[in-house]
C-alpha cells in the first residue's frame, strides 16, 4: 500500500541514488512507496542523469561556474575564508549575561514585583540556572543582554546554564502572541537539562517579523516538567496580553507542590 | 575545506539542473540558475561538513531559483501557482490569476529561508520534521514560520478578493 508517489520529496529519491540518505528518511521513504515505485523513480533518475550527461558539456559548464565564480569574487572583493566556522561565544564567566529572576512562591505562582515596562530589574547571577542568547554577526557571535534590539532575520543561538536544576522548558512569545518551543524540541520530550556550562539547542531559531518583542522564558525545576502544560500557562499568558512583562502562572497540576519551580525570562525588543 | 568544483559538478550537477527546472520551468534559466548555486557553494566552503552535498545543494537551488522566480518581470505559470492554489482554494482561471497575485505579495515580502521552508512543505511535500532536519533549523521555528505564513496567504487572499 502506498501513498501518492508525487507528494514525496524529489530529493528523498535523489539522496538514495547518491547514498546520502539518512536512515530516518529512508525508513519514511519505503512506508511512503513500495519498492517497485521506488525503483520505478530511481530508473527515471538514472536516465535523467544519462541524458544530462549527454547533454551538457561537462568541461564547458565547469569552465562557465569557474568564471562566474570569479567575476563575483571581483565584484565583492571576497577576503580570503577564514578558518572560522559559525563558533558561538563560550564566555568562561557566564556572569556575563543580564537575566531577570524570579521567585516562586510556596502556592507555586512566581512572582516579580520588579517586572514592570518601564523598570526591568536585573541581577547578575554567577552560577545560577539562566539563559544565554547569541546573534550570528558574520562569522562570529554576540552574545545578547536583556532587551537587547534585534530584528526579523536575526540568526540566534539559544542556549542555557543549569546550574541547578535538573530540568527545564525554554519557550519564546513574540509581539504577535505565537508561542514557539525551544527546548524540548517536542511537547512530549525530555525536559532533563545537560549540566556543566553552558549549553547551546541543537538548532538556531531565525527572527521573524513578529512586531514588538520576542521574550524568551526558561522555567526550570528539580523534577521532570510538563512541556505541555508549560506551554499551555504561556499561551493564556500571550492571550490576556501579558506576554512582555507577566509571569506564568504555574499554580495548577503537577506544578502546584513543586517549590524548586523557577522562571526567568530574556526579552529582544524588535527594530 | 576547499571545493573541488569538477567533482561537485559531475556528482550534482544534474540533480541540481532537476531542482531548479522543476521550479522554473524554463531550460535556459534553470541551466543558468543551476551554474550560480555552484557558485554560491564556494560561499558555504568554512561550513561543509563530511556528509554529502545534497541537502545543501538542494537548499541552494530552491533559494536561487525562488529568487529568481522574484526577479521576472512576466513570470509564466510555474510551480509555485498550486501552493496558493491549495490554500486558497481557487480552482477556476480567475480564481489562479487572484492565486498568482497574492503569490507575487507574499513571496516579494518574505525571507529567503521562509519561501525555502514553504516550497519544501507545501511545494515538495516535505514533514515539518524533514524540512528542520535539511534546513538546520528547529522544528518549532519550521511550524511558527509557517503558520504565520499561511495566516498571511489567507489575509492577502480574502483582500485581493473583495
Amino acid at each position: 500500500m502506498s501513498r501518492s508517489t508525487s507528494r514525496v520529496p524529489d530529493l528523498l529519491i535523489e539522496q538514495l541514488l547518491l547514498g546520502e540518505i539518512t536512515h530516518q528518511d529512508e525508513r519514511w521513504l519505503r512506508e511512503q512507496l513500495s519498492s517497485d515505485e521506488i525503483e520505478q523513480r530511481l530508473s527515471v533518475l538514472r536516465a535523467a542523469n544519462r541524458e544530462h550527461a549527454l547533454r551538457e558539456g561537462a568541461e564547458d559548464t565547469i569552465g562557465a561556474i569557474h568564471a562566474r565564480r570569479r567575476v563575483a569574487a571581483a565584484r565583492a572583493d571576497l577576503p580570503k575564508k577564514s578558518a572560522r566556522s559559525w563558533q558561538f561565544a563560550l564566555p568562561g564567566v557566564v556572569a556575563a549575561c543580564l537575566v531577570l529572576f524570579m521567585v516562586a512562591r510556596p502556592s507555586g505562582e512566581v512572582t516579580a514585583p520588579e517586572l514592570t515596562a518601564a523598570s526591568d530589574t536585573t541581577r547578575v547571577k554567577g552560577l545560577a540556572n539562566h539563559l544565554v542568547l547569541h546573534r550570528r554577526t558574520g562569522d562570529d557571535a554576540e552574545t545578547l543582554a536583556n532587551n537587547a534590539r534585534a530584528k526579523n532575520g536575526d540568526v540566534l543561538q539559544v542556549g542555557y546554564v543549569a546550574a541547578k536544576a535538573r530540568h527545564g522548558v525554554i519557550f519564546s512569545i513574540d509581539g504577535a502572541g505565537a508561542v514557539t518551543l525551544h527546548f524540548p524540541e517536542q511537547e512530549r520530550g525530555s525536559t532533563e537539562l545537560e549540566q556543566g556550562g553552558e549549553q547551546l539547542l541543537a538548532h538556531a531559531y531565525q527572527l521573524d517579523d513578529a512586531p514588538l518583542f520576542e521574550r524568551f522564558f526558561f522555567v526550570t525545576s528539580e523534577r521532570a516538567l510538563d512541556a505541555a502544560f508549560v506551554l499551555k500557562e504561556a499561551r493564556a499568558l500571550s492571550s490576556r496580553g501579558e506576554a512582555r512583562t507577566g509571569v506564568l502562572s504555574l499554580k495548577s497540576g503537577s506544578a502546584q507542590l513543586d517549590k524548586s519551580i523557577e522562571q526567568q525570562s530574556l526579552t529582544l525588543v524588535k527594530e | 575545506m576547499p571545493i573541488d568544483v569538477d567533482h561537485c559538478y559531475r556528482r550534482y550537477g544534474a540533480m541540481v539542473y532537476r531542482r531548479c527546472f522543476a521550479l522554473l520551468k524554463d531550460e535556459q534559466l534553470a541551466e543558468d540558475v543551476m551554474q550560480d548555486v555552484f557558485v554560491k557553494l564556494w560561499t558555504h566552503e568554512e561550513r561543509l561538513e563530511d556528509q554529502g552535498l545534497s541537502s545543501l545543494l538542494y537548499r541552494i537551488a530552491t533559494r536561487e531559483s525562488l529568487n529568481r522566480l522574484r526577479s521576472q518581470k512576466r513570470r509564466p505559470e510555474t510551480a509555485l501557482d498550486p501552493i496558493v492554489e491549495q490554500l486558497s482554494g481557487f480552482e477556476d482561471e480567475e480564481g489562479r490569476s487572484v492565486a498568482r497575485q497574492v503569490l507575487d505579495r507574499f513571496f516579494g515580502g518574505e525571507q529567503e529561508s521562509s519561501r525555502v521552508i514553504a516550497i519544501m512543505h507545501l511545494h515538495d511535500g516535505f514533514t515539518l520534521e524533514q524540512v528542520a532536519e535539511h534546513t538546520g533549523m528547529s522544528v518549532s521555528g519550521v511550524r511558527k514560520r509557517l503558520r504565520t505564513m499561511t495566516e498571511k496567504i489567507e489575509r492577502l487572499t480574502e483582500e485581493a478578493t473583495r
